[in-house]
């Protein structure tokens, strides 16, 4: 039987279950024990929250902000063909302050997607790895803190000016 | 039954699709920091102008560099995608839906792009 009318409560647990879905979370004490045993299975990874659900949510997210502006990129190097004033002019836009700032953001996005692949690719390569996978992801933050930071200084090194 | 993030196909498309993944993205590590580096760290966009581009291109290595740049970043970006929407849509016609609309994208973006490559000519304008 299709039901319309649900009680707060059940309205409430819909929508945990739905954000436990979209951030492969496991939220704690979201549902007693024998109502999430009676549930469907979940048949994807959960995280529950700790350094992994970061690194996760992370990677997708730069991975899909990098797909986007390298859609845009390709539309914009391809104006290139329409000679230096088209190109030219348009180079004027990504000059604005906005956009250089944005170029920070980019490099940040590329970069941690960048090395979280390689942590992905030990772990996928190398199942051993996972033993030490904490310390895998405290050297991806440690070495982009160490590229990203010198880089970012040395971009928004006009603002100083 | 949607795929699980992290753990390998068994056979099939989806493996080769899984190990693609990896390959480009270790190729792309070098491909496109190198390009970050080059074109949006060390030269930033006061320097960079149609005849930065016109003296880059004069020689064929950063053309064949961006063209194969080009495609793994394309091939790479959209099959990342379609993991992601897999995951969260689960009927199958939406998902032919998102895969044909995906694989038109591709199809517009790498044409637009190597097309941009390959015929960029910049002796056709006069050089201020």
């Amino acid at each position: 039987m299709v039901r319309f009318f649900f009680t707060p409560s059940e309205r409430k647990q819909a929508g945990r279950r739905k954000l436990e879905r979209l951030f492969r979370l496991r939220l704690a004490g979201n549902l007693p024990l024998r109502q999430r045993e009676m549930g469907k299975p979940t048949e994807y990874v959960t995280y529950r929250g700790k350094a992994g659900q970061w690194s996760w949510l992370l990677h997708r997210l730069t991975g899909i902000g990098v797909l986007l502006f390298l859609l845009v990129h390709i539309a914009d190097i391809t104006l290139i063909g329409w000679g230096p004033q088209v190109f030219d002019r348009l180079l004027f836009l990504y000059r604005q302050p906005v956009f250089r700032l944005g170029e920070v953001v980019l490099v940040a996005a590329v970069l941690y997607h960048a090395l979280n692949g390689i942590r992905l690719c030990i772990i996928d390569f190398w199942p051993a790895a996972t033993a030490i996978h904490k310390k895998l992801t405290c050297a991806v933050a440690v070495i982009f803190t160490v590229f990203f930071v010198p880089t970012a200084l040395y971009m928004l090194n006009w603002l100083m000016k | 039954m949607p795929e699980l993030s992290g753990s390998r196909p068994e056979s099939g498309l989806e493996l080769y699709a899984w190990l693609f993944m990896r390959l480009s993205g270790i190729a792309l590590l070098f491909l496109a920091l190198i390009h970050v580096l080059i074109m949006h760290v060390l030269h930033d966009v006061t320097v960079i102008d149609f005849q930065f581009v016109a003296r880059r291109y004069a020689t064929p290595f950063w053309r064949t560099y961006d063209i194969l740049m080009l495609w793994l970043a394309v091939l790479h970006g959209l099959n990342g995608l379609r993991t992601i929407i897999m995951d969260y849509v689960h009927s199958s016609g939406w998902r032919t839906v998102w895969v044909a609309v995906i694989l038109l994208v591709g199809l517009v973006f790498l044409a637009m792009g190597s097309v941009g490559i390959v015929t960029f000519q910049p002796g056709r304008f006069a050089l201020r």
